[in-house]
């Protein structure tokens, strides 16, 4: 059975930037140039399943993971969750930074859609595994970046979502946090009901998490299926580059 | 439409509810004195209007201090929200990048929080009126249906002010000019009835939201008389309009929000 099926999915920036008046006034035709981000997109990703996300920047993976996320929706085509709850595990959850550690707790939860009973139930859990100690009740806009991004993985790993993507955060906080954040991970990761969507750049990451990946290029999927095939590929598309860019320079022929 | 607003008041009951309290907590929690600002408050700039108005300019009225106690917090309620959603999307940028909420929700608690300062402070217009001894009457109770429509009205106003706010970033220098002449011209500190000419008195109490939300809540709390029911009814209305109005254009272009700011 599917967790997530992601159907011909286009999502298109216009660049109707917010503008200030004037602008508008002395240029009110300022060409409304379309960025297209995604073009066209489809896979799926059992229950259960780990799937990675790889390409080169700008290629549409994060669009994508927040499209799923919900944060948008697509602009043609269709993102099926089948009904699962989804939490996007970005840098910061989206906190409220004049409200406490604890109230952001609260609130990220109810947002996530789970009741409120199930959040107390597991508030202990995530204070003690964000190491905040009595910070927790202080705003979060006076945490330093490092408690910012652990009570943000804490949350994300500790109130669970049966849906969870992930950016590129596969190491936050000190060396200590960081080993003890990429077991809990793979521990969620691995767990049998989660179905799990990771983003990254490193390829030995999703060679080790992921058992499918989907390779986007320039909107479009350009490979997808078994991981060791489809990470080889892009290896070697990634790496041919690299070895073209670290080349040395020609010898100065004088 | 209807289905999906009943649907996510119905998801986002617990969030909001929980985020209204939050945010009361947070701005009491680093102040000295705590919740008694939200008594100090209006109360000071209550002596600040009552010294300029009965001294500098020598106009005596009756219990003027409660005659500006109310315009001022009502007015507190309508400028705060209407101010707070022209940057709401903006400002909330950080949670709407990484989670899906309503973009009306969001509005909501601010009113909500606003609505609760602004009760508070109610309960010492009638600790004022028991002790300047103002009598009391059962007009007192249309105060329920004139908060329920200052609440329909601002939030009509402030989902339609959202909207605009996200698309021009000088909506906000705009809305603090406009909400200024509003200001003067809702008779906060002076009668609209006794101190404006004819017909444009009649004009300001019937066509200003605001005006006429202010002078009915003095009427019913000051001089136990009954607001013109009609006018109420017709501003509820208009109130309801704009809010489903507001609703739907942040429904129909809350997609691009996050993309464009």
């Amino acid at each position: 059975m599917n967790a997530i099926d992601v159907r011909d999915v286009r999502i298109t920036y216009r660049t109707i930037r917010s503008v200030p008046l004037r602008q508008l006034l002395s240029n009110p035709r300022a060409k409304r140039d379309a960025f297209e981000a995604v073009r066209g997109v489809s896979f799926s990703v059992r229950r259960g399943g780990i799937t990675g996300l790889v390409g080169k920047n700008g290629s549409g993976k994060s669009t994508l993971l927040r499209a799923i996320a919900g944060v948008f929706s697509p602009d043609e085509g269709e993102i099926d969750l089948h009904g699962h709850s989804v939490s996007l595990l970005a840098i910061g959850v989206g906190f409220q930074r004049e409200l406490s550690g604890a109230d952001n707790i609260y609130l990220v939860g109810l947002l996530m859609g789970l009741p409120l009973q199930e959040i107390r139930a597991r508030y202990d859990e995530i204070v003690a595994f964000s190491e905040l100690g009595d910070f927790i009740d202080k705003p979060v806009s006076t945490y330093s970046s490092g408690m910012y991004s652990k009570l943000s993985f804490s949350i994300s790993c500790i109130l669970r979502t049966d849906i969870l993507l992930i950016d590129e955060v596969l190491s936050v906080g000190d060396a200590a946090f960081r080993q003890k954040s990429s077991e809990k991970l793979r521990e969620l990761i691995c767990s049998e009901e989660r179905t799990v969507v990771i983003v990254s750049h490193n390829s030995d990451t999703i060679r080790s998490l992921c058992d499918q990946a989907v390779w986007l290029h320039e909107g479009r999927v350009r490979m997808s299926g078994d991981v060791q095939q489809v990470m080889d590929a892009y290896d070697a598309f990634t790496g041919k580059k690299k070895r073209v860019a670290d080349a040395p320079p020609a010898p100065d022929a004088n | 439409m209807i289905r999906r607003v009943v649907r996510d008041l119905k998801k986002y009951n617990a969030y909001c509810l929980y985020a209204v309290r939050a945010t009361l907590k947070s701005e009491v929690a680093g102040a000295y004195l705590n919740w008694l600002w939200w008594f100090l408050d209006p109360l000071l700039f209550m002596l600040v209007y009552t010294f300029i108005v009965q001294v500098v300019f020598d106009k005596r009225m009756p219990n003027f201090h409660i005659y500006v106690f109310i315009g001022l917090n009502v007015w507190k309620m309508f400028n705060g929200s209407v101010m707070a959603s022209a940057n709401l999307i903006r400002s909330s940028k950080g949670l709407l990048s990484k989670v899906y909420v309503p973009k009306f929700i969001l509005l909501n608690t601010k009113i909500f929080v606003a609505l609760f300062k602004m009760s508070v402070a109610f309960l010492l217009v009638f600790v004022m009126c028991a002790a300047f001894s103002v009598r009391l009457t059962w007009n007192l109770l249309y105060c329920l249906p004139l908060f329920l429509s200052l609440y329909v009205v601002t939030f009509g106003l402030s989902s339609i002010v959202l909207h605009m706010g996200v698309y021009f970033r000088d909506l906000s220098n705009i809305m603090s000019v406009l909400l200024r002449l509003v200001y003067y011209m809702s008779g906060i500190f002076f009668d609209i009835q006794s101190g404006v000419p004819q017909p444009y008195s009649d004009i300001l109490l019937h066509l200003n939201p605001i005006a006429f939300l202010i002078h009915s809540l003095r009427q019913a709390v000051m001089y136990q008389s009954a607001p013109n029911l009609p006018v109420l009814l017709a501003w509820f209305l208009v109130g309801l309009a704009l809010a489903a109005a507001g609703i739907r254009l942040t429904y129909r272009h809350e997609n691009s929000y996050v993309k464009v700011v």
